[in-house]
């Protein structure tokens, strides 16, 4: 309560002033400055987002199938093109040119098809397909967010009773998943199908090698399991984005941070995750480290 | 100013206000049909003016009648009531004074008093801005005359402490500045009035509810009772600007689509943008963005409006011309507005009551008048603009 009333005017009591200079920091309120706080709390951030938006995602009222599907479509048109590029590439230089090159020296060429199966389900196509989701609708959903928080848009929306997290959160992340998803599958179709295209006339072996090779080394749950890790590395870039793009601050320049960190941050956590995920995964089927054939 | 010193006889101007009254509620103005929202009656009691007046406020139309036992009792001198009748005083700052004596949840009218107030002077043909000042101001106001309230409002970030204990108290009923320079924590204070930020200690009181004891859902109720224009409007980028209007009118009524047009029409045109409804906000200048911003904010009525900095990136010219159209919808809407700016300019346009804050905490607060009179260093420097006094880059 104002203690002084001086000409119509209240103030604050004598010695106010005195105690309003700037005084020294504590430890406590250096760390929470640090940089290694940020990165913590960044951490823990995205890490509550997580449990937060898979609640909401099953919580009724389900408003979210139909905007996540349009942001779905969407991330797919994005992603597409860049995909086919890369993978075809990839699959010419490294499946074709070398890994083919080498099995055809060594005179095991027709075991090629099943060997570049495996390796790409498991390792290349999987993050080549997350690292082009999180370049571009990871980066695209971290400007939007972001773009967003310094517009103030997040905050009248909250002002306006609308739930930010159920309206604009939980679609884009459920639209990411989807998308992770039918990238996922699409990331394998295309090397398979430049590498059935290509590799009889260059390795000279039939189609039906291919065909058996091929057959051989598919496993259900070699594929569940593909499709699986493409849904939570969605998921995991979706909260990231989503993380960084509601942290944004400081205008035009903190939109151009949120993007960058989001995309690296990912990056990283693509390739953690799946080395990490593989070896568990292997450890559980040892069986599935022998290449059929 | 028109002051009348020498009221005459009590009787007469008791009579001519209420004569004014009657006029005024049979007025027909979208702003009178707003009166119905205090949802009270009012007694008016002049003093040796006999009978008193008693304004039914719940009716639809509001209608004066006498003699009748009201909710909230108002007692006016001769002087006062002769003021009043030609819509010179304002309530909420004499009521808070205590030049006006009052019983009953009076907040209610406070929040009104602009739209009758400016009907009033319309009628009497004087310059509704033309008012008698309030005598004095307490150290201390009466909890039930408060908008919004904060005890001892403390934020930091990190290691940078931006609120030190804010006690900042808003009567109902005015158009309230905060003034200080940036980064003093201004906007930080809107952002804790809201409900978008958790003070690290003390209170957010909103019309004498703590904010801290709400539930999610009371918080989401009390919402739609503020309106806020944000810096650059914060229109939402995919929507035009007739939808951004009508957007909480479609999220939180159920009104039909006919009359939400006709509400959001009202209040495009009423802010200038009736030509620009199915523009983007990124087709829109600094200036029409906030004013599609302001018709935002009041189309749900909002009785609490508050403005952060909406003179930001506009020239003097459109700020004077936005500080005009806040008075304009403020003494059409009635309620509390806040305007938290660092101009000094539009602060004198536009203040009722000023709040100056200073490194996190309330330097002095009073009705405009007493603040621009202050013989305070720290704010003769500020609204002087002067390079020499206790602010200084670093401070």
């Amino acid at each position: 309560m104002m203690s002084n009333v001086e000409g119509g005017v209240t103030k604050p009591p004598a010695g106010a002033a005195r105690a309003d200079k700037p005084r020294g920091v504590t430890a406590h309120e250096a760390f929470e400055g640090s940089a290694v706080f940020a990165s913590l709390r960044t951490a823990y951030d995205t890490a509550m987002l997580g449990p937060r938006v898979a609640r909401l995602a099953v919580k009724p009222p389900i408003r979210w199938v139909g905007d996540a599907i349009i942001e779905a479509n969407l991330n797919v048109r994005r992603c597409f093109i860049p995909l086919l590029i890369s993978q075809a590439i990839w699959i010419i230089g490294f499946g074709i040119l070398n890994f083919g090159e080498v099995a055809f020296t060594l005179g095991v060429a027709d075991r090629a098809p099943g060997g570049v199966f495996v390796g790409f389900t498991r390792e290349v196509s999987t993050w080549i397909t997350m690292m082009i989701l999180a370049g571009i609708a990871g980066s695209a959903l971290a400007a939007d967010i972001g773009a967003r928080k310094i517009r103030e848009e997040l905050d009248a929306m909250a002002v306006l009773g609308v739930d930010t997290m159920r309206s604009l959160i939980v679609p884009r992340v459920m639209g990411m998943v989807y998308a992770a998803l039918v990238l996922g599958l699409l990331g394998l179709l295309i090397p398979i199908g430049c590498y059935y295209i290509i590799t009889p006339a260059f390795l000279e072996y039939t189609p039906a090698v291919y065909r058996e090779s091929w057959y051989l080394n598919i496993q259900p749950v070699d594929l569940l399991s593909t499709f699986f890790k493409h849904a939570v590395m969605g998921f995991f870039i979706a909260m990231v984005a989503c993380q960084r793009g509601l942290a944004t601050k400081g205008g035009a320049e903190g939109v151009g941070l949120t993007v960058t960190q989001s995309v690296v941050v990912s990056f990283f956590g693509i390739w953690m995750f799946n080395s990490v995920y593989n070896i568990g995964f292997l450890t559980i089927f040892p069986d599935l480290l022998v290449l059929k054939g | 100013m028109t002051v009348h010193r020498n009221p005459g006889d009590p009787v007469a101007v008791a009579r001519d206000l209420r004569d004014a009254l009657v006029d005024v509620l049979a007025v027909d103005d979208p702003a009178i049909a707003r009166l119905r929202h205090a949802r009270t009656t009012v007694a008016l009691r002049v003093e040796g003016g006999g009978a008193p007046m008693t304004l039914l406020l719940d009716r639809d139309p509001p209608e004066v009648v006498d003699g009748e036992d009201a909710e909230i009792v108002i007692d006016l001198d001769a002087e006062a009531a002769r003021n009043m009748a030609v819509g010179a005083l304002p309530l909420p700052g004499a009521i808070v004074a205590g030049d006006v004596r009052y019983s009953g949840p009076v907040r209610s009218y406070m929040a009104i008093d602009p739209i009758i107030r400016r009907q009033l002077a319309l009628r009497a043909g004087r310059d509704p801005e033309d008012v008698v000042p309030a005598s004095a101001y307490p150290p201390g106001i009466a909890p039930e005359l408060l908008a919004i309230e904060s005890r001892g409002l403390q934020k930091s970030f990190g290691a940078h402490r931006v609120l030190a204990g804010l006690d900042v108290q808003i009567p109902e009923g005015v158009i309230s500045v905060v003034l200080g320079p940036s980064g003093t924590g201004k906007s930080v204070l809107l952002q804790h009035v809201i409900g978008l930020m958790r003070p690290d200690a003390g209170e957010v009181i909103i019309r004498g509810r703590p904010l801290s004891r709400m539930s999610r859902s009371e918080i989401l109720a009390l919402r739609r009772e503020i309106g806020v224009m944000f810096q650059d409007g914060a229109l939402f980028s995919t929507m035009n600007i007739y939808d951004n209007v009508a957007f909480p009118l479609r999220q939180h009524t159920d009104l039909t689509e006919p009359e939400v047009d006709e509400i959001v029409m009202h209040h495009l045109d009423s802010v200038g943008l009736a030509g620009a409804t199915d523009r983007m906000p990124s087709q829109l200048s600094g200036g029409m963005r906030k004013r599609a911003g302001l018709a935002r904010a009041l189309v749900l009525n909002a009785g609490i409006v508050l403005c952060d900095e909406p003179d930001s990136g506009l020239d003097p010219v459109r700020t004077a011309l936005l500080g005009e159209l806040l008075i304009e919808q403020h003494a059409a809407h009635g309620g509390t507005m806040i305007v938290v700016t660092h101009n000094v300019l539009l602060a004198k346009l536009l203040a009722d009551h000023i709040t100056v804050v200073w490194r996190g905490k309330v330097l002095e607060s009073g009705l405009a008048e007493h603040i621009f009179a202050s013989p305070t260093p720290f704010v003769q420097q500020f609204l002087a603009g002067a390079s020499e006094g206790p602010l200084g880059m670093d401070a």
